[in-house]
């Protein structure tokens, strides 16, 4: 076997594996890899063992609940022949005579699957109606596939060998973030009131889908300002390493990023191959941040001990979109006392 | 009796804005909170209680398998800064706490309130939690009440947080260094002498909430070269004894090298009592006003504006994600060998 049938096999089986829940199997791939195919992790309790949801992720009673819509499939000639499946969170807050904000998750289907590691219309749904984030429409979008493949879900696999996605998410280009800004957002803009100001609008994605959420900002700063990575595969698996260096000889961009990692995260110790440091992806989150910092943007990090997955950036995930949307409208009126209560369904902002 | 009453109705038209009358700090903390019940209320939005949707997460509640902390104390100090007062508090000392190596160190102010294991707080919890993940550096932290005469009743969750019956607002709420002389120079010797601590001011944070959040504010303010990093929830920016000034003074002073998290929410105190509007009273509108001064001068400065009321319901339950970003910059190893750094944090060999 060559090394890049080897790198790609241990990609389709273990990179997105943690993007399952723990007792689904993926699809591609039965059983554990082999030795040789197995990431190194340290002995002790299982690093993912502490990351437990809390209340802002799970439905309250008496927090209205958007709705989510589709999904609905658009066609894309930036990728021809595949298309891109996605869904719509609209928040019983949503007015259509008044402008929304947006946040679009790549990986649709596992931010907002109702039994997963981030349950992202529960966190927004309990954040909205507390004002701690602004009204907001959520797209939940997949990546790309010819008719004829697998959609990626739970129980089909995030779709890396099956689907379009590696291609899309991993190149350091802008190819993906036409797929976004040319053929997903005039659709939205023409279905839904929404902002067409770019801090308003935000874009999140786990492993590959975080490197093509940073992607589309980078690409695309004026309409995208907002970003949030989980275990963000800036390595080389097609040339996302290059991305610190990047930020450190372009003009600084307006973009705010919020980078979740752990130190148990894919660390570039495949089997018994040598240590490959473009594929250590703590040590490239890291470079990352550290890249953001200096030239001083707007940047919030933490780093736990989980693995790749979601378990700790889904369960901060409340803390991510209040920073993310910390600066949304505030009246600082005392006797605005609409503004002052609970958000109600139908108020738009 | 008829002083008393009269007493109470100073209390309640003046609300906190009563001058340091010593009888209103030599009150019990039943008459207190009698004289604090008799106010008149202020003016909520019509629907279910601002309060109504916060509960606290897995990480302010102990979880199986993770290192608990000691909570060392209570100890005494007298003070100096304000003769015939003393400062009760309490030292945490995660399980990976090792005396070889240097701890960073966080300050508590109402100690009892933080501390409190069944409060909206509940923050060794969070310490143990987030040490053991290694989301904060390993840290020593310190519980420390108002200071109060020997004969004055120690604030506790029971009693209340000490105003009207000891020295809190006066420590606390005052604009100059006696208070952070009390947390320089009486305390932070003692916790030297017994514990191994970074003396780097950015391994060192305070925090508080309501006039203990300003006396937090302030104590870094005064002394940047001991404490770079603030916790601030429903923080008293407001005249009570002058406190309203802060967002001036950070637009007219040097820049101070703090790192700064506000929580708040729309239905603080508002400055609304007995129908006439006091915007230096409005705690809401003057956190935002310190916010964004703070941020026109470019500190490091983070925010959330939820609808709670007074009070720690919001400021709890977001209590590890402020100590995750107060905190985010402790060293790591990026490299892959360190096998120690990538485990869950164990306790210290007992030496």
């Amino acid at each position: 076997m060559n090394k890049t049938a080897l790198c790609l096999l241990a990609f389709a089986t273990l990179a997105l594996a943690p993007l399952q829940s723990s007792a689904q199997a993926p699809a591609p791939a039965a059983g554990p890899p082999p030795p040789h195919l197995q990431w190194f992790v340290p002995p002790g309790p299982d690093p993912d063992s502490q990351f437990r949801l809390g209340p802002d992720s799970m439905p309250q009673e008496g927090v209205p609940k958007g709705e989510i819509r589709g999904p609905f499939v658009i066609p894309s000639n930036v990728f021809p022949g595949t298309q891109h499946t996605y869904w719509v969170y609209v928040p019983a807050q949503y007015n259509p005579s008044k402008p929304a904000n947006l946040m679009v998750f790549q990986d649709g289907w596992g931010w907002k699957r109702e039994d997963g590691d981030a349950r992202a219309q529960n966190v927004m749904d309990n954040l909205i109606y507390r004002r701690e984030i602004p009204v907001m429409i959520a797209v939940f979008i997949n990546p790309g596939r010819r008719p004829d493949q697998v959609e990626p879900g739970p129980e089909t696999g995030a779709g890396d060998g099956t689907t379009n996605r590696v291609e899309e998410y991993n190149h350091p280009d802008d190819k993906y973030a036409r797929v976004i800004t040319e053929e997903l957002l005039p659709v939205l803009y023409k279905d839904y009131n929404i902002s067409k100001n770019p801090e308003d609008h935000g874009i999140a994605g786990t492993s590959s889908g975080g490197i093509a959420a940073f992607g589309v900002a980078w690409e695309r700063p004026n309409a995208f300002r907002k970003v949030y990575t989980v275990v963000g595969s800036f390595v080389s698996m097609k040339g996302g390493y290059v991305y610190p260096e990047r930020v450190l000889a372009s003009e600084k961009k307006p973009l705010r990023v919020f980078m979740a990692d752990g130190r148990n995260d894919h660390r570039g110790k495949l089997g018994d191959r040598p240590y490959d440091p473009l594929l250590d992806w703590f040590y490239q989150n890291v470079r990352l941040e550290k890249a953001l910092s200096q030239k001083g943007y707007d940047v919030n990090y933490s780093w736990s001990v989980g693995l790749h997955g979601q378990k700790f950036g889904g369960m901060i995930l409340p803390d991510v979109l209040r920073w993310l949307w910390r600066d949304g409208p505030v009246s600082t009126d005392p006797n605005d006392m609409d503004h002052r209560g609970f958000r109600q369904p139908g108020v738009g902002e | 009796m008829k002083t008393t009453i009269l007493s109470l109705m100073a209390l309640a038209t003046l609300a906190l804005a009563a001058p340091a009358v010593a009888q209103t700090q030599n009150m019990t903390p039943e008459a207190f909170a009698a004289a604090r019940a008799a106010r008149p209320p202020e003016p909520l939005p019509p629907g279910p209680p601002p309060n109504s949707q916060y509960r606290l997460g897995p990480d302010s509640m102990p979880q199986p398998g993770v290192p608990k902390g000691e909570v060392r104390g209570p100890y005494i100090i007298p003070s100096q800064a304000y003769p015939g007062t003393q400062h009760t508090y309490w030292v945490y000392v995660p399980a990976q706490y090792d005396p070889s190596k240097a701890a960073s160190l966080m300050i508590f102010q109402d100690g009892q309130g933080f501390l409190d294991p069944n409060g909206d707080l509940r923050t060794t919890n969070v310490l143990d939690n987030l040490i053991y993940r290694r989301e904060i550096p390993v840290m020593i932290a310190v519980f420390i009440n108002p200071g109060r005469t020997p004969q004055q009743p120690e604030p506790s969750p029971e009693r209340g947080w000490g105003d009207g019956f000891t020295n809190r607002p006066e420590e606390y709420n005052s604009l100059n260094d006696k208070y952070a002389r009390v947390i320089t120079d009486e305390l932070m010797p003692i916790l030297y002498k017994d514990y191994n601590i970074s003396k780097d001011p950015d391994d060192h944070g305070i925090g508080g909430s309501s006039s203990g959040a300003i006396a937090a504010f302030t104590v870094a303010w005064e002394r940047p070269n001991v404490f770079h990093k603030v916790l601030s929830n429903v923080g008293s920016f407001v005249n009570l004894r002058g406190g309203h000034v802060w967002p001036d003074k950070v637009l007219a002073e040097d820049k101070r090298p703090l790192r700064v998290f506000l929580a708040d929410g729309r239905n603080d105190q508002r400055g609304m009592r007995g129908g006439v509007y006091k915007q230096d009273h409005d705690w809401f509108y003057q956190n935002v006003r310190l916010m964004k001064a703070l941020t026109q001068r470019g500190y490091d400065v983070n925010y959330t504006w939820s609808i709670n009321l007074h009070g720690q319901k919001y400021g709890g339950m977001i209590l590890p994600a402020m100590m995750r970003w107060l905190w985010r910059d402790s060293p790591v190893n990026p490299g892959p060998d360190d096998i120690a750094e990538r485990g869950l944090r164990e306790p210290a060999v007992k030496h």
